[in-house]
């Protein structure tokens, strides 16, 4: 190949050209591939059914903090999915969001277009798998599962506290 | 309250008008602002208190500034926003909702909301010398713009509501046979739409995160670093008392807010390990815990913005605000545990 005789003609710089070529070889097709699949996917999901679903099911506490979190960002990806937490209950608001944000990151080992914009955690991540010939899938089943028992324990943790600082300040205020 | 007051005494000073240019590698032609009786707050999103900037335009424009991370601001009585954002979540939501946005940072239109951060809502790289009182009138109004846009789209729907009517008169039977051909194109559509915006995320926000990587990397194996970077991390990393001691010290919430702004240690950190594995020189099972423990700060730079796209009311933003810092805190190291015990359950 050509690049045997950049390798010569740059010494030790040629490191950094080894470093981004096997970043870009390793990670780059599989990201690009995944990246068109899912976003071919999340369009076919419309957001008035999500809107529908959390005004019918919110108040169950398994839907609220783990498959609406994951269906929202599924659907709506990273900035735009917070406003579905305007059909919820007021005192579920920051619960919902602590799950939703908590989970861009784990969503990404399966469906990396729900947070096209960071993607940062999920290359440091791949590189590894990919290079010592680890399964694509378990990994990314593995990190999503962990992220979803994850954020029920979170959303569960920060309704409670808001639920109590509210009664705070209410105290406070009598 | 203090509000209403500092209202009443500038009430005559109304028209005053103040231009903000672009700073030095920033984007945008520039933005002039001016109160209203509707819109009459300045809306500071930084981090570390209010920024000179926001100070600095409320002072011109003798009005009220407000912390939006301590008070809720309504989006409706927004003059403008000034935020500090090097990522791309808080920059493109306050021009997806039409409202002026000061970004103090240099940056350009990059994101999911791209579309929106246009030259008429948004200017960045701002400093307080860019801070003016305009001399002449002007006439680019904020409003007029939004009146332009509903325009356009009462004319979309009426076209296309026409246009179905049409379709109704058609033929069932050259409908039936024209659906495969219909279907086929509908889906092809759909199809390249979805890979055009996986090039695009993929040149705008994965090709430089590679090159940056690369340089980082590289650049520990030129200086002859490698055992040192190694043994960094793995006496951070490659342990679980060293992720617990992480997660604690990242979820404190006086750091969590500043950590919090575009994830940048967290990255670094798990390329830096995910890179070492690679090598052999770490366990693979210590990247769960690892991808959890460095990410407890996720989104707190974002709670406000988010809170208010979610119509929360004032009271439980204040409340949501305290109470995620704190469940952070509480349930950082549940997390690394958890993660660590999945990952042990997963076979790996």
């Amino acid at each position: 190949m050509d690049l045997k005789l950049v390798q010569d003609n740059l010494g030790s710089m040629y490191k950094f050209i080894e470093i981004f070529l096997s970043y870009l070889v390793i990670v780059g097709p599989f990201i690009l591939v995944a990246l068109t699949i899912n976003a071919f996917l999340s369009k076919m999901v419309k957001k008035q059914w999500i809107f529908h679903l959390a005004e019918k099911f919110g108040h169950i506490r398994l839907v609220r903090y783990t498959f609406l979190p994951f269906i929202s960002l599924f659907a709506m990806t990273n900035p735009s999915c917070y406003e579905v937490g305007d059909k919820l209950k007021e005192k579920h608001k920051p619960a919902f969001y602590d799950a939703a944000v908590s989970f861009c990151h784990p969503i990404t080992g399966l469906f990396p277009y729900s947070n096209s914009g960071e993607l940062f955690f999920l290359i440091g991540a791949l590189y590894p798998v990919i290079k010592l010939d680890l399964s694509l899938f378990q990994f990314g089943i593995a990190y999503f599962l962990i992220g979803l028992a994850v954020i029920l324990i979170r959303g569960t943790v920060t309704e409670w506290l808001t639920k109590k600082m509210i009664r705070n300040m209410e105290k406070a205020a009598n | 309250m203090g509000a209403n007051e500092v209202l009443e005494s500038a009430e005559p000073k109304r028209e005053t008008e103040v231009f903000i240019a672009r700073g030095s590698g920033g984007w945008g032609k520039g933005l002039y602002l001016r109160c209203t009786p509707q819109r009459y707050k300045v809306a500071s999103l930084t981090g570390g208190g209010i920024h000179p900037v926001a100070k600095k335009i409320a002072a011109l424009l003798n009005c009220p500034v407000v912390n939006a991370f301590e008070e809720k601001v309504e989006l409706e009585e927004m003059v403008c926003v000034v935020l500090d954002c090097g990522g791309t979540a808080r920059m493109g939501v306050y021009p997806m909702k039409n409202i002026l946005t000061i970004n103090v940072k240099p940056a350009s239109p990059s994101g999911p909301l791209a579309k929106h951060i246009t030259e008429n809502v948004f200017v960045s790289g701002v400093t307080v010398n860019e801070v003016n009182m305009s001399n002449g009138s002007h006439d680019i109004d904020h409003e007029e713009s939004e009146k332009k846009t509903t325009n356009l789209q009462a004319e979309k729907t009426f076209s296309s509501h026409s246009s179905v009517e049409s379709g109704q008169k058609e033929k069932k039977l050259l409908k039936l046979l024209t659906f495969p051909a219909f279907l086929l194109s509908y889906g092809m559509g759909f199809l390249y739409q979805a890979g055009k915006e996986a090039v695009n995320s993929f040149l705008t926000h994965v090709l430089p995160l590679m090159l940056g990587v690369s340089v980082l990397i590289g650049s520990f194996s030129f200086f002859n670093l490698e055992k040192v970077l190694s043994n960094i991390v793995y006496y951070s990393m490659g342990n679980l008392p060293g992720l617990l001691i992480m997660a604690v010290l990242f979820s404190i919430p006086i750091f969590s807010n500043y950590l919090g702004a575009g994830a940048t240690l967290g990255q670094v950190l798990i390329v830096l390990l995910g890179y070492e594995i690679a090598q052999g020189n770490i366990d693979f099972i210590w990247l769960f815990p690892a991808l959890f423990a460095t990410n407890v700060q996720v989104g707190c730079d974002f709670l406000p913005t988010a809170l208010s796209m979610s119509n929360c009311e004032e009271k439980t933003v204040r409340a949501g605000l305290k109470a995620v810092a704190y469940s952070r805190l509480i349930t950082s190291v549940v997390c690394v545990l958890i993660a660590y015990g999945g990952a042990k359950l997963a076979g790996f």
